[in-house]
């Protein structure tokens, strides 16, 4: 099964990567945020897992990057989800139980919240820090 | 006082986050009636130094001595990972003698960690003695990583385009010494090891299913023991694995016992394959001329080796410049730990011990 028919009706963009130049084998853009939920449910029925959330401040909002992967042979699929600043993100943490700690990550360094998120914390830094530090306003304290 | 003693009230014990059990500094707050667990939650953070930061603010050289520091125990495998992207983003392919030099160093150090879990692991459950036999194995590697890179932990020893010293006449004649032992060795250690109480302590313990594997994105020996076929050597081979004979241990039921039998299989493949490396080694030179000052040209690079502890990714996004915008690690640790609030409930609190073990954390790798 092709990863496009994975995705089939569902509001993305492919863009183009080549796996020998990035590790990369498919990436697309999401453009309706609400479709994450449906994008991961598909992954998973057609076993693949969950690798890890990348996000990154790219100075007009938060980049999520979903990766997702499968066991018996190297299909690293990338799904890019643009977001606001702090911005609800719906959680997939009720499909992947990987996305627990993953979307806490996310949370705790960024700053984007997620619906439906079981147990939203911070997971790395100090409970009562201010701010998010991989923001790239984030300053450090003198 | 009758009334009193009526009220049930939760007691919790924190494990951590100074316990020798813990490998580190991790917490695992648990909710006890009497011995039994009744529910868990890990906290993490304590060794959080924010390198994914602070690698925004350093050069993609610079970083490099920063990445023995997360898996202490198996640092050139995380060397591996990082210089392989940097490698893929600007288009180098180091010459074959190193990619072999690669090979061996790699699954030195994955033996090295091997052997630490499997003394460590005795040692959480009460055995003293096995430490101590593994351990004089562990010091033989060692020895080779002081003969060829001068450090016995931290070595830095992978460079862009190869390595940074060749392999040493000496170091050849060690390698072949400590094959020459470790079979033995193994066997000896093995039986030492695999009494009724050790298997009365680990057998049916902490299952982890195959829809555990998948959901919690497990990878490693974690995953191998519970039978999935999942090793980033074999599905996604980098370097010359390809052309190296060599099988994946797999396990059957996925309970603790299962996940030690896989490591120690492991560590045996992967004295096979350093026998191959070592025969099939060309001769030439081992490092490709590098650049003087490192630019990755702007997008993303993603570079994925199979560590001691499972899949090991490193993300970069370059935007052009000497420093990396985002760097982020996919750690095989932080997926394999998130599992644990999941196994421990129902067990013993002596059994949280074997549990954790059996997984195999490095909590700065966790933290990060």
């Amino acid at each position: 099964m092709g990863v496009v028919s994975i995705l089939e009706n569902l509001a993305v963009e492919k863009v183009e990567k080549e796996y020998s130049k990035t590790g990369f084998c498919h990436s697309f853009l999401l453009k309706d945020k609400s479709h994450i939920r449906e994008v991961a449910k598909r992954f998973k029925d057609y076993d693949y897992y969950l690798e890890t959330i990348i996000g990154y401040d790219k100075g007009d909002g938060i980049r999520l990057i979903y990766v997702f992967n499968r066991f018996d042979k190297v299909h690293r699929t990338l799904i890019y989800l643009d977001t606001a600043y702090f911005e609800e993100v719906d959680s997939i943490a009720d499909i992947y139980s990987s996305a627990i700690w993953c979307e806490s990550e996310v949370y705790d360094l960024l700053g984007n919240t997620f619906k439906g998120h079981p147990c939203l914390k911070r997971l790395l830094t100090p409970e009562g820090l201010q701010g998010y530090p991989l923001l790239k306003s984030w300053k450090e304290e003198e | 006082m009758e009334e009193q003693n009526n009220i049930k009230q939760d007691f919790y014990v924190n494990m951590g986050p100074q316990h020798p059990s813990t490998h580190g500094v991790l917490r695992i707050v648990l909710r006890v009636e009497g011995e039994k667990v009744l529910s868990s939650e890990t906290v993490l953070g304590y060794a959080h130094r924010g390198v994914e930061k602070m690698a925004e603010s350093k050069t993609y050289v610079q970083m490099m001595p920063v990445m023995d520091r997360f898996d202490y125990v198996s640092a050139m495998l995380y060397e591996w990972a990082y210089v392989g992207a940097m490698e893929r983003a600007l288009g180098i392919t180091p010459p074959e003698r190193a990619e072999y030099i690669r090979v061996i160093m790699g699954e030195l150090n994955r033996l090295a960690s091997h052997f630490l879990w499997v003394g460590a692991f005795l040692l959480d459950l009460g055995a003293f003695t096995p430490f101590l036999w593994v351990f004089d194995a562990r010091e033989r590697i060692l020895d080779m990583f002081e003969e060829v890179t001068g450090q016995r932990m931290t070595t830095n020893y992978f460079k862009i385009g190869g390595v940074h010293d060749d392999l040493t006449p000496e170091f050849f004649k060690m390698a072949n010494d400590f094959i020459k032992m470790i079979y033995d060795r193994m066997k000896d250690v093995e039986e030492l090891i695999e009494s009724i109480i050790f298997l009365e302590r680990v057998k049916d313990l902490g299952f982890i299913s195959k829809e555990d594997v998948l959901d919690y994105g497990l990878t490693g020996p974690v995953a191998r023991g519970s039978g999935v076929y999942v090793d980033t050597r074999k599905t996604e081979p980098y370097s010359v694995y390809d052309r190296l004979n060599f099988e994946v241990p797999l396990g059957t039921k996925g309970d603790c016992y299962d996940r030690y039998k896989v490591r120690m299989q492991e560590i045996i493949q992967s004295v096979k394959i350093i026998e191959q490396a070592l025969g099939m080694i060309p001769e030439g030179p081992y490092t490709e001329k590098s650049p003087k000052v490192v630019k990755l040209p702007e997008g993303e690079y993603y570079y994925a080796v199979e560590s001691a502890r499972g899949l090991l990714g490193v993300y970069l996004l370059s935007d052009g410049s000497t420093k990396p915008y985002r760097f982020k690690l996919r750690v095989p640790s932080f997926a394999n730990l998130s599992i644990i609030d999941k196994l421990l409930p129902g067990n013993k609190i002596s059994d949280v011990v074997a549990i954790l073990g059996s997984i195999d954390i490095v909590v700065p790798e966790i933290d990060r």
